[in-house]
């Protein structure tokens, strides 16, 4: 299973990249809104793991634009935030596919469990 | 024989002798002579003795009149000094009322009085300023028809609900108002605060004084600290959720590391999630100021989140030796709530109830369903908390002498919190407290 993670943060999106290697997905990496948009429609993931404030595009123009794509407007989404994104949430929420998104709030998330949801999120065994 | 006659004799006769004959006739006219001398002489005594009289009357008259001149001209000189004091009364008082009204005119803040129907008998230069009316233009008008009163949204605040009504008829004293706008003459409206204060003469309300100011330029700085901090716990988050992140992956590394690296390691983990719990108070008490603190309501367990927020505090507890009794009647269903902030009420309530409860107590949480809300309660024995310290116990910053003496370091914003999340749920908080039962603090989440 393939996952792109989206995060303009490296310490963080190195570590999710190294739990999510270590659970053994392939794990690609974007470090901003624009990078996530072509290499997600470069590699088609099974999942995005995407954070909202990002320089260049933000989470949820990027996704907006994704899903304008045939293959982009059905792929799995978990959206990590921060609590103060709440208007983007809001946004993200009344954009139709918002429904079908997870929302991880990060700092109250352990690794493992993140990982955990993904994994049931992509119907796998734990 | 009489002088005069003599004479008279002397002339007629010469030296002739005066003949024996006329001798009686002489002394009879002589004696009439003394006579009328005599009777001339009493007449001139009289005369005299009325002439004196007379004098004497003339001379009283004369000195009464002074006297009554005299003191007609010392009450006169009195009336003249006591009217000329009333004159400098008169004029100091006018100069002062002159002053007064200079400086009622010309204070920084608007001012606006009124008679007791709320028609305007006073305003000063400021008022002009702030509302763009004249003075000449609203005298004697209704202040309720002349300065419209609304909130944030726009709507208009019913006339009977204005605080100029309240205070007129007495239903309210001094009303210090924030958070409404006024709207001047030309339309435009700015965000005020004032205070409405009744004129009170002989127990009588005989008007009122509204004492109103700009406050844009203050709910802008508001803003703008309420923007910063959000900004600012936005950017801490970050590196802290990397730090909470990085710290499991080392963790997990159990190989890696010997036994006391790892120890260190869980030390590291405990801070960080400390940290993380304070940013997160941090900007709810950001949302809490601009009154942005929403609820964002889902279907939760209560119990399951009692129960996260019991494991995570236990180590606090079993370090005072206390235990921890949690009780749940029955069963709870799911209700819908934000859980953010129950947690934020629950484990401020619940840190305090160890904090401040009494080493090797107990600490009792129970959750209830009851008269169609969740009723959940935390209790700990320790220092009760008095009746005076009840009313200020959930404002901002407040600590109590008690609480002090027991936990010196605190920031007196816990139960603020706890009082605001409850309250955004829609729910109640409060607290019972005495020397046997301890404290029991109380709140509800409506299902």
């Amino acid at each position: 299973m393939k996952i792109l993670i989206v995060e303009d943060e490296e310490i963080m999106r190195k570590a999710l990249a190294e739990a999510l290697t270590g659970a053994g997905f392939e794990v690609v990496q974007a470090g901003d809104g624009e990078e996530g948009l072509q290499k997600a429609l470069a590699e088609h993931p099974d999942m995005m793991l995407v954070d909202i404030m990002m320089p260049k595009m933000d989470g949820i123009t990027m996704l907006k634009e994704i899903h304008k794509d045939e293959w982009g407007a059905h792929v799995k989404v978990m959206l990590l935030t921060n609590v103060s994104d709440v208007a983007k949430i809001a946004e993200a929420m009344e954009s139709g596919m918002g429904e079908s998104y997870d929302y991880l709030v990060k700092t109250d998330w352990k690794l493992q469990d993140v990982i955990a949801r993904v994994k049931s999120r992509l119907g796998m065994a734990e | 024989m009489h002088r005069v006659l003599e004479r008279q004799i002397r002339r007629y006769l010469g030296s002739t002798a005066v003949p024996a004959e006329w001798q009686p006739l002489l002394q009879a006219i002589s004696d009439a002579y003394t006579d009328a001398d005599s009777g001339r002489k009493l007449l001139d005594r009289s005369l005299d003795l009325s002439s004196k009289e007379f004098q004497e009357t003339n001379r009283q008259l004369r000195e009464a009149k002074e006297q009554t001149e005299a003191i007609v001209r010392e009450r006169t000189r009195e009336l003249e000094h006591a009217l000329s004091d009333v004159q400098i009364q008169k004029n100091k008082l006018e100069e002062t009322k002159a002053k007064d009204e200079a400086m009622l005119l010309s204070i920084g803040d608007g001012l606006i009085a009124t008679d007791k129907v709320g028609n305007i008998i006073l305003v000063n230069k400021a008022f002009e300023r702030l509302l763009g009316w004249k003075e000449s233009e609203v005298m004697g008008k209704r202040m309720v028809d002349v300065i419209p009163h609304e909130n944030e949204a726009g709507l208009r605040t019913p006339e009977n609900e204005r605080p100029i009504s309240l205070v007129l008829i007495g239903e309210s004293s001094v009303t210090l108002t924030k958070d409404f706008y006024y709207v001047r003459k030309d339309g435009t409206r700015f965000p005020a605060a004032g205070t409405t204060t009744p004129i009170v003469l002989n127990d009588m309300i005989i008007g009122a004084v509204v004492v109103f100011r700009d406050v844009t330029q203050e709910k802008e700085l508001d803003r703008a600290k309420t923007d910063f901090i959000s900004l600012a716990s936005h950017q801490l988050r970050t590196p802290l959720s990397s730090m909470k992140w990085v710290m499991e992956l080392l963790v997990q590394d159990t190989k890696g590391l010997s036994a006391k690296q790892l120890d260190k390691l869980n030390d590291l983990q405990i801070s960080n999630e400390r940290l993380i719990q304070l940013v997160n108070s941090l900007l709810n008490i950001a949302r809490m100021e601009t009154g942005k603190l929403q609820a964002t309501k889902k279907p939760a367990r209560i119990t399951d989140l009692i129960a996260a927020s019991c494991r995570l505090i236990k180590p606090n507890a079993d370090k005072k030796r206390q235990q921890l009794i949690v009780d749940v009647s029955g069963t709870i269903n799911e209700a819908t709530f934000d859980s953010m902030l129950f947690d934020e009420a629950f484990n401020n309530l619940l840190s305090n109830a160890i904090n401040y409860g009494d080493e090797g107590s107990e600490i009792r949480v129970k959750a209830e369903a009851k008269n169609g809300a969740y009723y959940v309660s935390i209790n700990n024995k320790g220092l009760p908390i008095t009746p005076e310290e009840k009313v200020k116990l959930f404002t901002k910053f407040y600590r109590s002498p008690e609480a002090r003496s027991t936990v010196s370091a605190g920031t007196g914003l816990g139960l603020y919190i706890a009082k605001a999340a409850v309250e955004a749920n829609g729910g109640m908080i409060d607290v019972e407290s005495d020397a046997k039962m301890g404290t029991t603090f109380t709140f509800t989440i409506p299902s």
